[in-house]
Protein backbone atom coordinates (compact mmCIF):
# COMPACT_ATOMS: atom_id res chain seq x y z
CA UNK A 1 0.00 0.00 0.00
CA UNK A 2 1.22 3.35 -1.14
CA UNK A 3 1.57 6.19 1.59
CA UNK A 4 0.50 9.21 -0.32
CA UNK A 5 0.78 11.50 3.25
CA UNK A 6 3.43 10.14 5.82
CA UNK A 7 2.96 13.46 7.96
CA UNK A 8 -0.81 12.59 8.22
CA UNK A 9 -0.60 8.58 9.31
CA UNK A 10 1.88 9.63 11.88
CA UNK A 11 -0.57 12.61 13.50
CA UNK A 12 -3.48 9.50 12.89
CA UNK A 13 -0.76 7.45 15.16
CA UNK A 14 0.15 9.95 17.67
CA UNK A 15 -3.72 10.81 18.10
CA UNK A 16 -4.74 7.13 18.22
CA UNK A 17 -1.59 6.57 20.86
CA UNK A 18 -2.85 9.51 23.16
CA UNK A 19 -6.62 8.09 22.93
CA UNK A 20 -5.11 4.75 23.96
CA UNK A 21 -2.79 6.08 26.29
CA UNK A 22 -5.06 8.33 28.15
CA UNK A 23 -6.62 5.80 30.79
CA UNK A 24 -3.22 5.37 32.34
CA UNK A 25 -2.01 9.08 32.17
CA UNK A 26 -4.99 9.89 34.01
CA UNK A 27 -5.01 6.95 36.42
CA UNK A 28 -1.00 8.30 37.23
CA UNK A 29 -2.27 11.31 37.40
CA UNK A 30 -4.79 10.53 40.00
CA UNK A 31 -2.36 8.38 41.89
CA UNK A 32 -0.29 11.67 41.74
CA UNK A 33 -3.03 13.49 43.72
CA UNK A 34 -3.86 10.65 45.93
CA UNK A 35 -0.37 10.63 47.24
CA UNK A 36 2.46 7.61 47.47
CA UNK A 37 1.77 5.89 50.48
CA UNK A 38 1.63 1.83 50.01
CA UNK A 39 -0.96 0.02 51.36
CA UNK A 40 -2.56 -3.46 50.93
CA UNK A 41 -6.30 -4.26 50.74
CA UNK A 42 -7.40 -7.42 51.23
CA UNK A 43 -10.96 -8.59 50.51
CA UNK A 44 -12.10 -10.97 53.42
CA UNK A 45 -15.13 -13.49 53.19
CA UNK A 46 -16.79 -14.24 55.72
CA UNK A 47 -16.31 -11.30 57.74
CA UNK A 48 -19.95 -10.83 58.87
CA UNK A 49 -20.06 -10.90 62.49
CA UNK A 50 -18.16 -8.23 64.87
CA UNK A 51 -17.66 -10.81 67.96
CA UNK A 52 -15.20 -12.59 65.53
CA UNK A 53 -13.29 -9.99 64.21
CA UNK A 54 -11.28 -9.85 67.14
CA UNK A 55 -9.09 -12.80 66.05
CA UNK A 56 -8.31 -11.07 62.46
CA UNK A 57 -7.46 -8.17 64.12
CA UNK A 58 -5.33 -10.14 66.37
CA UNK A 59 -3.68 -11.89 63.70
CA UNK A 60 -2.90 -8.50 61.05
CA UNK A 61 -1.55 -7.23 64.60
CA UNK A 62 1.17 -9.84 64.90
CA UNK A 63 2.39 -9.12 61.44
CA UNK A 64 5.40 -6.93 62.05
CA UNK A 65 5.67 -4.61 59.13
CA UNK A 66 2.18 -3.84 59.49
CA UNK A 67 1.57 -0.28 61.07
CA UNK A 68 -1.96 0.08 61.13
CA UNK A 69 -4.93 -1.68 60.19
CA UNK A 70 -8.83 -0.92 59.27
CA UNK A 71 -11.77 -3.96 59.40
CA UNK A 72 -14.62 -2.67 57.65
CA UNK A 73 -17.17 -5.02 58.20
CA UNK A 74 -19.46 -3.52 55.62
CA UNK A 75 -17.42 -3.59 52.86
CA UNK A 76 -15.45 -6.97 53.75
CA UNK A 77 -12.25 -5.76 53.32
CA UNK A 78 -9.21 -5.19 55.33
CA UNK A 79 -6.95 -1.84 54.62
CA UNK A 80 -2.96 -2.75 55.94
CA UNK A 81 -0.70 0.45 56.24
CA UNK A 82 3.11 -0.65 56.38
CA UNK A 83 5.61 1.18 58.54
CA UNK A 84 7.67 3.37 57.77
CA UNK A 85 11.01 1.45 55.36
CA UNK A 86 8.74 -1.90 55.92
CA UNK A 87 6.91 -3.67 53.12
CA UNK A 88 3.86 -6.19 53.71
CA UNK A 89 4.50 -9.29 52.18
CA UNK A 90 0.94 -10.67 50.96
CA UNK A 91 1.50 -14.40 51.94
CA UNK A 92 1.79 -13.40 55.11
CA UNK A 93 -1.58 -11.33 55.14
CA UNK A 94 -3.45 -14.48 53.60
CA UNK A 95 -2.08 -16.57 56.17
CA UNK A 96 -3.32 -14.26 58.89
CA UNK A 97 -6.40 -14.28 57.83
CA UNK A 98 -7.18 -17.83 57.64
CA UNK A 99 -5.95 -18.02 60.70
CA UNK A 100 -8.54 -15.19 62.10
CA UNK A 101 -10.92 -17.65 60.65
CA UNK A 102 -12.22 -16.09 57.15
CA UNK A 103 -11.48 -16.48 53.61
CA UNK A 104 -8.67 -14.37 52.03
CA UNK A 105 -10.04 -13.23 48.54
CA UNK A 106 -8.79 -10.10 46.10
CA UNK A 107 -5.71 -8.26 47.11
CA UNK A 108 -5.14 -5.14 45.77
CA UNK A 109 -1.97 -3.18 46.41
CA UNK A 110 -0.15 0.02 46.10
CA UNK A 111 3.34 0.36 45.69
CA UNK A 112 6.56 2.27 45.48
CA UNK A 113 9.71 0.88 43.87
CA UNK A 114 11.60 0.39 41.00
CA UNK A 115 10.96 -1.01 37.79
CA UNK A 116 13.24 -3.64 36.40
CA UNK A 117 13.92 -6.14 33.75
CA UNK A 118 13.49 -9.65 35.59
CA UNK A 119 13.74 -12.37 33.62
CA UNK A 120 12.95 -10.76 30.56
CA UNK A 121 9.33 -9.43 31.74
CA UNK A 122 8.76 -5.82 33.59
CA UNK A 123 8.58 -6.25 37.07
CA UNK A 124 8.76 -3.92 40.38
CA UNK A 125 11.71 -4.77 42.81
CA UNK A 126 10.91 -3.18 46.29
CA UNK A 127 13.68 -2.35 48.96
CA UNK A 128 12.53 -2.64 52.46
CA UNK A 129 14.02 -3.82 55.93
CA UNK A 130 12.69 -7.42 57.96
CA UNK A 131 12.06 -7.64 61.40
CA UNK A 132 15.69 -8.24 62.12
CA UNK A 133 16.62 -4.75 60.47
CA UNK A 134 18.05 -6.88 57.26
CA UNK A 135 17.39 -5.33 53.87
CA UNK A 136 15.12 -7.66 51.69
CA UNK A 137 14.04 -7.18 47.98
CA UNK A 138 10.64 -8.57 47.07
CA UNK A 139 9.65 -8.96 43.28
CA UNK A 140 6.06 -8.08 41.67
CA UNK A 141 5.68 -9.33 38.15
CA UNK A 142 3.84 -6.71 36.62
CA UNK A 143 0.92 -7.87 34.00
CA UNK A 144 1.89 -7.28 30.48
CA UNK A 145 0.23 -4.46 29.22
CA UNK A 146 1.26 -2.81 26.16
CA UNK A 147 0.02 0.86 26.89
CA UNK A 148 2.04 0.84 30.05
CA UNK A 149 5.39 -0.60 27.95
CA UNK A 150 4.82 2.69 25.56
CA UNK A 151 4.74 5.06 28.27
CA UNK A 152 7.41 3.57 30.31
CA UNK A 153 9.24 4.19 27.47
CA UNK A 154 7.86 7.20 26.43
CA UNK A 155 8.92 8.43 30.28
CA UNK A 156 12.16 6.16 30.68
CA UNK A 157 11.09 5.11 33.82
CA UNK A 158 12.88 1.93 33.47
CA UNK A 159 15.02 1.80 36.43
CA UNK A 160 13.43 4.51 37.92
CA UNK A 161 11.33 5.30 41.04
CA UNK A 162 7.54 4.38 40.20
CA UNK A 163 4.27 4.23 42.34
CA UNK A 164 1.84 1.78 41.24
CA UNK A 165 -1.31 0.47 42.09
CA UNK A 166 -3.20 -2.86 41.14
CA UNK A 167 -4.77 -6.15 41.72
CA UNK A 168 -2.46 -9.12 42.60
CA UNK A 169 -2.90 -12.72 42.10
CA UNK A 170 -0.47 -15.42 42.01
CA UNK A 171 1.75 -15.95 39.23
CA UNK A 172 3.44 -19.57 39.06
CA UNK A 173 5.74 -21.06 41.30
CA UNK A 174 9.52 -20.31 40.68
CA UNK A 175 11.53 -23.53 39.21
CA UNK A 176 11.02 -26.29 41.94
CA UNK A 177 10.26 -24.05 44.96
CA UNK A 178 7.35 -23.33 47.01
CA UNK A 179 8.20 -19.45 45.96
CA UNK A 180 6.32 -17.64 43.96
CA UNK A 181 5.88 -13.79 43.04
CA UNK A 182 2.75 -12.16 42.53
CA UNK A 183 1.62 -11.09 39.98
CA UNK A 184 -0.32 -6.96 39.31
CA UNK A 185 -2.80 -6.16 36.70
CA UNK A 186 -1.36 -2.31 37.16
CA UNK A 187 -4.64 0.03 37.18
CA UNK A 188 -2.39 3.47 38.08
CA UNK A 189 0.95 4.06 37.36
CA UNK A 190 3.10 7.20 38.42
CA UNK A 191 6.90 7.91 38.06
CA UNK A 192 8.10 9.36 40.58
CA UNK B 1 -50.12 -31.94 75.55
CA UNK B 2 -50.45 -29.08 77.05
CA UNK B 3 -53.42 -26.98 75.78
CA UNK B 4 -52.39 -24.13 73.34
CA UNK B 5 -49.32 -25.80 72.67
CA UNK B 6 -49.48 -25.89 69.09
CA UNK B 7 -50.97 -22.02 68.55
CA UNK B 8 -47.98 -21.19 70.94
CA UNK B 9 -45.30 -22.96 68.95
CA UNK B 10 -46.85 -21.60 65.29
CA UNK B 11 -46.83 -18.04 66.90
CA UNK B 12 -43.33 -18.35 68.19
CA UNK B 13 -42.05 -20.01 64.97
CA UNK B 14 -43.25 -17.68 62.82
CA UNK B 15 -42.36 -14.41 64.68
CA UNK B 16 -39.14 -15.95 64.64
CA UNK B 17 -38.89 -15.54 60.97
CA UNK B 18 -40.57 -12.50 60.92
CA UNK B 19 -38.71 -10.81 63.38
CA UNK B 20 -35.66 -13.02 62.42
CA UNK B 21 -33.04 -12.73 65.18
CA UNK B 22 -29.10 -11.67 65.55
CA UNK B 23 -25.84 -11.43 64.14
CA UNK B 24 -23.69 -12.49 67.26
CA UNK B 25 -23.19 -15.21 69.62
CA UNK B 26 -26.48 -16.60 71.15
CA UNK B 27 -26.91 -16.37 74.77
CA UNK B 28 -28.60 -19.97 75.38
CA UNK B 29 -27.70 -21.77 72.46
CA UNK B 30 -23.71 -22.70 71.50
CA UNK B 31 -22.16 -20.94 68.06
CA UNK B 32 -20.14 -22.80 65.44
CA UNK B 33 -18.02 -20.61 65.66
CA UNK B 34 -14.34 -21.08 67.13
CA UNK B 35 -12.63 -17.62 67.30
CA UNK B 36 -13.01 -14.15 68.55
CA UNK B 37 -15.49 -14.33 71.57
CA UNK B 38 -15.91 -17.96 71.51
CA UNK B 39 -12.25 -18.80 71.20
CA UNK B 40 -10.34 -16.85 73.45
CA UNK B 41 -13.05 -14.97 76.14
CA UNK B 42 -13.90 -15.91 79.22
CA UNK B 43 -17.70 -15.97 79.99
CA UNK B 44 -19.93 -16.08 82.57
CA UNK B 45 -23.22 -15.53 83.61
CA UNK B 46 -25.95 -16.03 86.52
CA UNK B 47 -29.03 -18.20 85.44
CA UNK B 48 -31.67 -17.67 88.15
CA UNK B 49 -34.66 -20.54 88.03
CA UNK B 50 -38.35 -20.48 89.76
CA UNK B 51 -40.54 -23.92 89.94
CA UNK B 52 -43.81 -23.41 91.76
CA UNK B 53 -46.21 -24.97 89.68
CA UNK B 54 -46.96 -28.66 89.53
CA UNK B 55 -47.16 -31.25 86.89
CA UNK B 56 -48.71 -34.46 85.85
CA UNK B 57 -47.95 -35.08 82.41
CA UNK B 58 -49.23 -32.15 80.65
CA UNK B 59 -50.97 -30.86 83.62
CA UNK B 60 -50.63 -28.85 85.88
CA UNK B 61 -51.98 -30.24 89.10
CA UNK B 62 -52.90 -29.42 93.08
CA UNK B 63 -49.35 -28.70 94.69
CA UNK B 64 -50.92 -29.22 97.82
CA UNK B 65 -48.01 -29.36 100.18
CA UNK B 66 -47.06 -26.23 98.16
CA UNK B 67 -43.39 -27.77 96.85
CA UNK B 68 -41.68 -25.37 95.13
CA UNK B 69 -37.98 -25.04 94.20
CA UNK B 70 -35.56 -22.50 93.03
CA UNK B 71 -32.22 -22.56 91.74
CA UNK B 72 -29.18 -19.69 90.80
CA UNK B 73 -25.95 -21.11 88.69
CA UNK B 74 -22.91 -18.91 87.88
CA UNK B 75 -21.24 -21.42 85.32
CA UNK B 76 -17.34 -19.88 84.33
CA UNK B 77 -16.44 -21.10 81.19
CA UNK B 78 -12.67 -20.81 80.05
CA UNK B 79 -11.66 -21.49 76.21
CA UNK B 80 -8.49 -21.96 75.07
CA UNK B 81 -7.61 -21.75 70.97
CA UNK B 82 -5.70 -25.02 70.38
CA UNK B 83 -5.71 -24.98 66.82
CA UNK B 84 -6.28 -21.33 64.96
CA UNK B 85 -9.85 -21.63 63.38
CA UNK B 86 -10.22 -25.05 64.21
CA UNK B 87 -10.11 -26.48 67.72
CA UNK B 88 -10.95 -24.90 70.72
CA UNK B 89 -10.83 -26.40 74.11
CA UNK B 90 -12.94 -25.05 76.95
CA UNK B 91 -13.23 -25.58 81.08
CA UNK B 92 -16.53 -24.93 83.08
CA UNK B 93 -17.57 -25.29 86.15
CA UNK B 94 -20.78 -23.68 87.36
CA UNK B 95 -21.33 -22.47 90.95
CA UNK B 96 -24.75 -23.18 91.91
CA UNK B 97 -26.86 -22.59 94.78
CA UNK B 98 -30.20 -24.93 94.95
CA UNK B 99 -32.61 -24.22 97.08
CA UNK B 100 -36.54 -26.69 97.84
CA UNK B 101 -39.27 -26.12 100.23
CA UNK B 102 -42.53 -27.97 100.79
CA UNK B 103 -45.14 -28.21 103.61
CA UNK B 104 -44.89 -30.99 105.64
CA UNK B 105 -47.68 -31.60 108.68
CA UNK B 106 -48.66 -27.83 108.84
CA UNK B 107 -44.88 -27.13 109.04
CA UNK B 108 -42.62 -25.24 106.06
CA UNK B 109 -39.78 -27.45 105.38
CA UNK B 110 -36.88 -26.21 103.56
CA UNK B 111 -33.71 -27.34 102.31
CA UNK B 112 -30.80 -26.63 100.01
CA UNK B 113 -26.90 -26.45 98.75
CA UNK B 114 -24.86 -24.47 97.32
CA UNK B 115 -20.89 -24.49 96.12
CA UNK B 116 -19.24 -25.98 92.96
CA UNK B 117 -20.95 -28.16 90.63
CA UNK B 118 -19.47 -30.54 88.21
CA UNK B 119 -16.52 -29.35 85.65
CA UNK B 120 -17.28 -29.72 82.18
CA UNK B 121 -14.21 -30.44 79.83
CA UNK B 122 -15.53 -29.40 76.34
CA UNK B 123 -13.53 -29.49 72.91
CA UNK B 124 -15.09 -27.87 69.68
CA UNK B 125 -13.73 -28.34 66.29
CA UNK B 126 -15.32 -26.66 63.42
CA UNK B 127 -15.08 -29.13 60.02
CA UNK B 128 -16.87 -27.13 57.52
CA UNK B 129 -16.73 -23.36 57.12
CA UNK B 130 -17.98 -22.13 53.28
CA UNK B 131 -17.58 -18.04 53.13
CA UNK B 132 -19.04 -15.63 50.76
CA UNK B 133 -19.38 -11.88 51.07
CA UNK B 134 -20.39 -10.67 53.95
CA UNK B 135 -22.08 -14.37 54.76
CA UNK B 136 -20.37 -17.23 56.04
CA UNK B 137 -21.76 -20.93 56.98
CA UNK B 138 -20.03 -22.93 59.85
CA UNK B 139 -20.29 -26.51 61.32
CA UNK B 140 -18.55 -27.92 64.35
CA UNK B 141 -18.49 -31.07 66.93
CA UNK B 142 -18.90 -30.07 70.49
CA UNK B 143 -18.13 -32.34 72.95
CA UNK B 144 -16.30 -33.46 75.93
CA UNK B 145 -16.85 -35.15 79.46
CA UNK B 146 -18.44 -34.03 83.02
CA UNK B 147 -16.13 -34.68 85.70
CA UNK B 148 -17.98 -35.73 89.13
CA UNK B 149 -16.33 -32.67 90.93
CA UNK B 150 -19.16 -31.48 92.67
CA UNK B 151 -20.62 -33.01 95.88
CA UNK B 152 -22.74 -35.35 95.37
CA UNK B 153 -23.43 -36.61 98.99
CA UNK B 154 -24.23 -33.58 100.72
CA UNK B 155 -26.77 -33.73 103.66
CA UNK B 156 -28.65 -31.93 106.40
CA UNK B 157 -30.16 -33.01 109.45
CA UNK B 158 -33.15 -34.46 107.34
CA UNK B 159 -30.54 -36.79 106.24
CA UNK B 160 -28.93 -36.91 102.45
CA UNK B 161 -30.35 -34.53 100.09
CA UNK B 162 -32.37 -35.83 97.30
CA UNK B 163 -30.61 -36.56 94.13
CA UNK B 164 -31.34 -33.63 92.08
CA UNK B 165 -30.70 -30.93 94.99
CA UNK B 166 -26.98 -32.39 95.00
CA UNK B 167 -24.26 -30.27 93.48
CA UNK B 168 -23.06 -33.00 90.90
CA UNK B 169 -24.16 -36.05 89.67
CA UNK B 170 -20.68 -38.21 90.67
CA UNK B 171 -20.95 -39.62 88.07
CA UNK B 172 -18.62 -39.40 84.66
CA UNK B 173 -20.98 -38.73 81.46
CA UNK B 174 -20.38 -37.38 78.00
CA UNK B 175 -22.01 -34.96 75.72
CA UNK B 176 -21.50 -33.85 72.30
CA UNK B 177 -23.31 -32.78 69.19
CA UNK B 178 -23.30 -30.45 65.92
CA UNK B 179 -23.89 -26.94 65.81
CA UNK B 180 -24.40 -24.78 62.69
CA UNK B 181 -24.32 -21.37 62.18
CA UNK B 182 -25.42 -18.92 59.35
CA UNK B 183 -25.07 -15.34 59.05
CA UNK B 184 -25.61 -13.06 56.52
CA UNK B 185 -25.21 -9.04 57.43
CA UNK B 186 -27.10 -8.03 59.99
CA UNK B 187 -29.41 -11.72 60.54
CA UNK B 188 -27.50 -14.79 62.38
CA UNK B 189 -29.17 -18.40 62.52
CA UNK B 190 -27.47 -21.06 65.14
CA UNK B 191 -28.88 -24.82 65.75
CA UNK B 192 -27.50 -27.35 68.16
CA UNK B 193 -28.37 -30.53 68.98
CA UNK B 194 -26.97 -32.25 71.94
CA UNK B 195 -26.89 -35.64 73.50
CA UNK B 196 -25.30 -36.46 77.20
CA UNK B 197 -24.95 -40.16 78.31
CA UNK B 198 -25.35 -40.23 82.00
CA UNK B 199 -23.86 -42.64 83.61
CA UNK B 200 -24.02 -44.66 87.27
CA UNK B 201 -22.64 -43.41 91.19
CA UNK B 202 -23.41 -45.08 94.12
CA UNK B 203 -26.11 -46.50 92.73
CA UNK B 204 -28.20 -43.96 90.92
CA UNK B 205 -27.92 -42.93 87.13
CA UNK B 206 -29.78 -39.76 85.37
CA UNK B 207 -31.53 -39.97 82.76
CA UNK B 208 -29.98 -39.58 79.37
CA UNK B 209 -30.54 -36.37 77.90
CA UNK B 210 -31.18 -35.16 74.73
CA UNK B 211 -31.63 -31.40 73.47
CA UNK B 212 -32.43 -29.23 70.34
CA UNK B 213 -31.61 -25.78 70.33
CA UNK B 214 -32.51 -22.81 67.65
CA UNK B 215 -31.46 -19.20 67.82
CA UNK B 216 -31.79 -16.21 65.69
CA UNK B 217 -30.67 -12.87 66.15
CA UNK B 218 -30.82 -9.56 64.66
CA UNK B 219 -28.21 -6.95 64.85
CA UNK B 220 -30.55 -3.79 65.95
CA UNK B 221 -28.09 -0.74 66.07
CA UNK B 222 -25.92 0.04 64.19
CA UNK B 223 -27.57 -0.62 60.72
CA UNK B 224 -24.35 -0.07 59.17
CA UNK B 225 -21.85 -1.85 61.03
CA UNK B 226 -18.70 0.28 58.75
CA UNK B 227 -15.41 -0.28 60.92
CA UNK B 228 -14.01 -2.60 64.03
CA UNK B 229 -14.79 -2.22 66.64
CA UNK B 230 -17.85 -0.20 67.27
CA UNK B 231 -20.63 -0.85 69.60
CA UNK B 232 -23.20 -2.76 68.63
CA UNK B 233 -26.52 -4.66 69.91
CA UNK B 234 -28.34 -7.41 68.95
CA UNK B 235 -31.83 -9.28 70.29
CA UNK B 236 -32.26 -13.02 70.02
CA UNK B 237 -35.26 -15.52 70.18
CA UNK B 238 -34.31 -18.98 70.99
CA UNK B 239 -35.96 -21.82 70.89
CA UNK B 240 -34.65 -24.28 73.81
CA UNK B 241 -35.79 -27.73 73.91
CA UNK B 242 -34.77 -30.60 76.26
CA UNK B 243 -36.13 -34.85 76.37
CA UNK B 244 -34.55 -36.30 79.61
CA UNK B 245 -35.21 -40.23 80.14
CA UNK B 246 -35.93 -41.60 83.63
CA UNK B 247 -33.41 -41.54 86.38
CA UNK B 248 -32.86 -45.30 87.56
CA UNK B 249 -32.03 -46.27 91.06
CA UNK B 250 -30.28 -49.84 91.71
CA UNK B 251 -31.43 -50.22 88.13
CA UNK B 252 -35.29 -49.52 88.68
CA UNK B 253 -36.49 -46.51 86.47
CA UNK B 254 -37.80 -43.52 88.88
CA UNK B 255 -41.21 -42.82 88.36
CA UNK B 256 -41.06 -39.21 89.08
CA UNK B 257 -38.23 -38.06 86.67
CA UNK B 258 -37.90 -37.77 82.91
CA UNK B 259 -39.30 -34.27 80.99
CA UNK B 260 -39.47 -33.05 77.70
CA UNK B 261 -39.55 -29.13 78.02
CA UNK B 262 -39.46 -26.04 75.04
CA UNK B 263 -38.51 -22.91 76.13
CA UNK B 264 -39.05 -19.49 74.33
CA UNK B 265 -35.92 -17.21 75.05
CA UNK B 266 -35.79 -13.62 73.99
CA UNK B 267 -32.76 -12.00 74.70
CA UNK B 268 -30.74 -8.74 73.90
CA UNK B 269 -27.09 -8.45 74.04
CA UNK B 270 -24.65 -5.07 74.05
CA UNK B 271 -21.26 -5.34 73.29
CA UNK B 272 -19.36 -1.60 74.17
CA UNK B 273 -15.89 -2.38 73.14
CA UNK B 274 -13.59 -5.06 71.57
CA UNK B 275 -13.41 -7.29 74.52
CA UNK B 276 -16.75 -6.82 76.88
CA UNK B 277 -19.93 -8.11 75.74
CA UNK B 278 -23.07 -8.00 78.03
CA UNK B 279 -25.79 -9.58 77.72
CA UNK B 280 -29.51 -10.92 78.89
CA UNK B 281 -32.53 -13.06 78.32
CA UNK B 282 -35.93 -14.48 79.61
CA UNK B 283 -37.15 -18.32 79.76
CA UNK B 284 -40.50 -19.13 79.29
CA UNK B 285 -41.78 -22.35 79.56
CA UNK B 286 -44.01 -22.62 76.02
CA UNK B 287 -44.78 -26.74 76.46
CA UNK B 288 -43.54 -29.08 79.34
CA UNK B 289 -44.47 -32.83 80.39
CA UNK B 290 -43.40 -34.38 83.01
CA UNK B 291 -43.33 -38.31 84.05
CA UNK B 292 -45.20 -38.75 87.14
CA UNK B 293 -45.38 -35.45 89.16
CA UNK B 294 -42.88 -32.97 89.00
CA UNK B 295 -42.36 -29.56 89.56
CA UNK B 296 -42.51 -27.64 85.94
CA UNK B 297 -40.56 -24.70 85.21
CA UNK B 298 -42.38 -20.99 85.90
CA UNK B 299 -39.72 -19.06 84.24
CA UNK B 300 -35.81 -18.55 84.64
CA UNK B 301 -33.62 -16.17 83.36
CA UNK B 302 -29.93 -15.13 82.53
CA UNK B 303 -27.52 -11.71 82.76
CA UNK B 304 -23.77 -12.17 82.17
CA UNK B 305 -21.07 -10.87 80.36
CA UNK B 306 -17.87 -12.41 78.26
CA UNK B 307 -14.54 -10.70 78.56
CA UNK B 308 -11.75 -11.54 76.13
CA UNK B 309 -8.71 -12.10 78.06
CA UNK B 310 -6.28 -13.96 75.54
Amino acid sequence: MKINNPGAVLTATVILGAVLLSPIIVAAQTAGKAGVNPKLTVRVDGLTCPFCAYSLEKRIKEIPAVQHSIINLEEGIVELIPSKGRHIEIDEVKEAVIAGGFTPRGVHVALAGKLIDWNGVQALSINSTNQAGKKVTTIYVLKENRQLKRLMASAKASGQEVFITGQASEAPPLGHTDRHPYLVDIKTFQVL
Amino acid sequence: MQRGFIPKLTTTVLFSIVVAVAQGPPINTNTAFVTGLNGSAIRTFGKAMQKTTLFSGARVVSNSSERAASAFAFPVMIPFEVIPNKLVVIAAVPYLSKGMELTKNGNRVSRDASGWGDLKLLGKYQFYQRDTRRATLRITFLGGIKLPTGKADASDEMGPLPRPLQLGSGSFDVLGGPIVTYVRNRIGLNVEGSYRKNSQAEGYQFGDVWSANLAMGYRIFPKVYKTYPSPYSSIFVELLSEFSGKDRKEGLEQPNTGKKILVLSPGVQFVFSRTFLLEASLQLPLYQYFNGEQLGLDYSYTFGLRWLIF
